[in-house]
């Protein structure tokens, strides 16, 4: 019986140094210290399962969705009442893309929280806001493409960000081209733009998380400018256990997808304003609430404006909450403010902010 | 030296097969592509109301063939024609002046079961924020959700394999302490990373 096993682990071992040598397998394994098997450590791996799910389910969705402004509303409806898996997959998909969002701004707390941004990573941390902007930028284009009155609603505001922008929004509005209508390009960015960017910067952060290491467990007397280039842990143990969890992320998804299928409203009626955003939108909808549509605008750039130079802001050398109480009590103030607004707005009745504007995609 | 000789095996069987595979391509697939039922019409896009001529090949010898457009408001028949002694047909039909617009699948299919479809757009002769003049709503559509077993069988087996297969991967290490200074350099399960 041992015989049997190291014979086993002996063809294993040569079937691994076989497809290394020629694969150079090893090359992308990094240290694994004990902390970074738990669960905190791997949201941003958890991401990235649940981003290939939204490759895998988005593709089998292309297959159905037209995006022709005067067929797409139709073409969700017959994906999700007859075509086989085509509610499912859809529902899966929609569940998926919300714990994504969810798992990247838990990745972005636990970073912030454990000083995890400082030096080496203060441009890894640049590269993950990318990332964010971009996970961002799928969920809006997401929410345009279903074609229904919140879509439309969000295509107005669309054309409404492209006029504060100026000549660089040119390329946001309906009139930087008269051949291909606003959706159809909103389509192409969803499927086409945003995955190609995201492709890069995603190498890059990986990239970046292997040169470094895993950041250090933020104990009290943890410091700055620590490499992770040691650790205990299997690197293959640590990628199964990632694995694992992103399984669980899909099995999520699925009882959601079972008990609430993902909603579609009645096709677009221009006029008033109606609905409200997505949830991750919810606290810009207040600014709007408050300046009109320059809230679309300013409250954004300004909080993307501060994430980005935390690092450079942020100078003391410890990376444990308790010796940074400043960043610390900022960042919890920040959260509580922008939790506060998206709660504040969810109760609140809905507003037109853009009115007299219309398009036909 | 085992391994390597292995490789060439591996790379003699892909190589082949590639082969195969291609011959399979290049020589099967147009072969098929001009045999059995056809069907085309012209023009390729039309507006409701308007005649579509459609020619068929194929199909039904002497007997009678449907007509019909296939498309995601449903199916609109168009009309019947009887196949020649080849099977085949030529023949005009107008379309519904209430066909909603679309990319529609022109199907011809026989009595005998034989079919050919051919893809056909109805222009949108208005949009579709124009058509039904009504109060904007936030309100969601009652859609008709009900699933099939294979869709009941798919979510079973997504949720039930992803929580256990999740679980097993998902389990702590083993500690193990390596077996030489060298083993956990090489992954000593041989897993890889």
């Amino acid at each position: 019986m041992e015989a049997q096993k190291t014979v086993m682990q002996s063809r294993r071992r040569r079937l691994w140094e076989a497809l290394d040598e020629r694969l150079g397998l090893s090359a992308l394994r990094y240290p694994v210290p004990a902390h970074a098997n738990t669960l905190g450590y791997m949201l941003g791996g958890i991401t990235l399962f649940g981003f290939l799910i939204l490759i895998a389910t988005g593709i089998y969705l292309t297959q159905f969705y037209n995006p022709d402004p005067s067929q797409a509303h139709d073409s969700v409806v017959y994906l999700v009442e007859q075509t086989t898996f085509g509610d499912l997959v859809r529902s899966i998909h929609y569940w998926t893309a919300n714990l994504v969002v969810v798992t990247v701004l838990l990745h972005l707390l636990r970073i912030f929280f454990a000083g995890a941004y400082k030096r080496p990573r203060e441009a890894n941390w640049l590269v993950g806001l990318a990332l964010l902007a971009i996970t961002i930028g799928f969920v809006f284009t997401g929410t345009v493409l279903k074609w229904d009155q919140e879509a439309y609603e969000a295509m107005l505001h669309n054309m409404a960000f492209s006029e504060l922008l100026g000549g660089i929004g040119s390329w946001f509005s309906p009139s930087f081209t008269l051949s291909v209508p606003m959706l159809t390009r909103l389509y192409a960015v969803h499927i086409a733009v945003l995955p190609a960017l995201f492709l890069i910067l995603i190498a890059i952060h990986l990239m970046l998380v292997k040169y470094h290491g895993i950041s250090p467990l933020p104990t009290l007397n943890a410091r700055a400018g620590t490499w992770g280039k040691e650790g205990t842990g299997r690197f293959s143990a640590h990628l199964r256990r990632m694995v694992g969890y992103g399984l669980w992320l899909l099995a999520l998804a699925g009882v959601l997808a079972l008990l609430w299928p993902a909603p579609l409203g009645y096709p677009p009626v221009p006029g008033a304003e109606v609905t409200k955003p997505p949830w991750l939108f919810l606290w810009l909808y207040a600014f709007e609430n408050w300046v009109g549509t320059a809230g679309l605008l300013w409250p954004p750039l300004v909080l993307f404006l501060l994430l980005a130079l935390v690092p450079f802001l942020d100078r003391s050398p410890y990376l444990a909450p308790r010796k940074r109480p400043v960043t610390v009590t900022l960042g919890v103030v920040l959260l509580l403010f922008l939790v506060g607004l998206s709660v504040y707005v969810a109760l609140t009745p809905p507003v037109s902010h853009i009115q007299g504007q219309g398009m036909g995609g | 030296m085992r391994p390597q000789s292995s490789w060439v095996h591996v790379g003699w069987i892909t190589a082949l097969l590639t082969v195969a595979v291609g011959i399979g391509l290049a020589v099967g697939l147009p072969g098929r592509a001009h045999e059995g039922a056809e069907v085309s019409a012209y023009p390729t896009t039309v507006a409701p109301g308007e005649t579509l001529f459609v020619e068929g090949a194929d199909i039904n010898p002497n007997g009678p063939i449907a007509l019909f457009l296939e498309g995601v408001k449903g199916k609109f028949r168009l009309g019947q024609v009887r196949g020649d002694e080849d099977g085949g047909f030529k023949t005009s039909v107008a379309l519904p002046p209430d066909l909603p617009p679309g990319t529609y699948l022109l199907v011809a299919v026989g009595a005998n079961g034989e079919k050919a479809t051919f893809s056909v757009t109805v222009a949108a002769a208005v949009s579709s924020l124009t058509q039904e003049p009504r109060e904007p709503t936030d309100a969601l559509m009652e859609l008709d959700r009900s699933r099939s077993s294979e869709e009941w069988a798919f979510l079973a087996v997504v949720i039930g394999l992803s929580l256990l297969l999740g679980a097993w991967l998902a389990r702590p290490e083993r500690m193990v302490a390596p077996a030489s200074p060298s083993a956990s350099a090489a992954e000593p399960d041989g897993s890889g990373p």
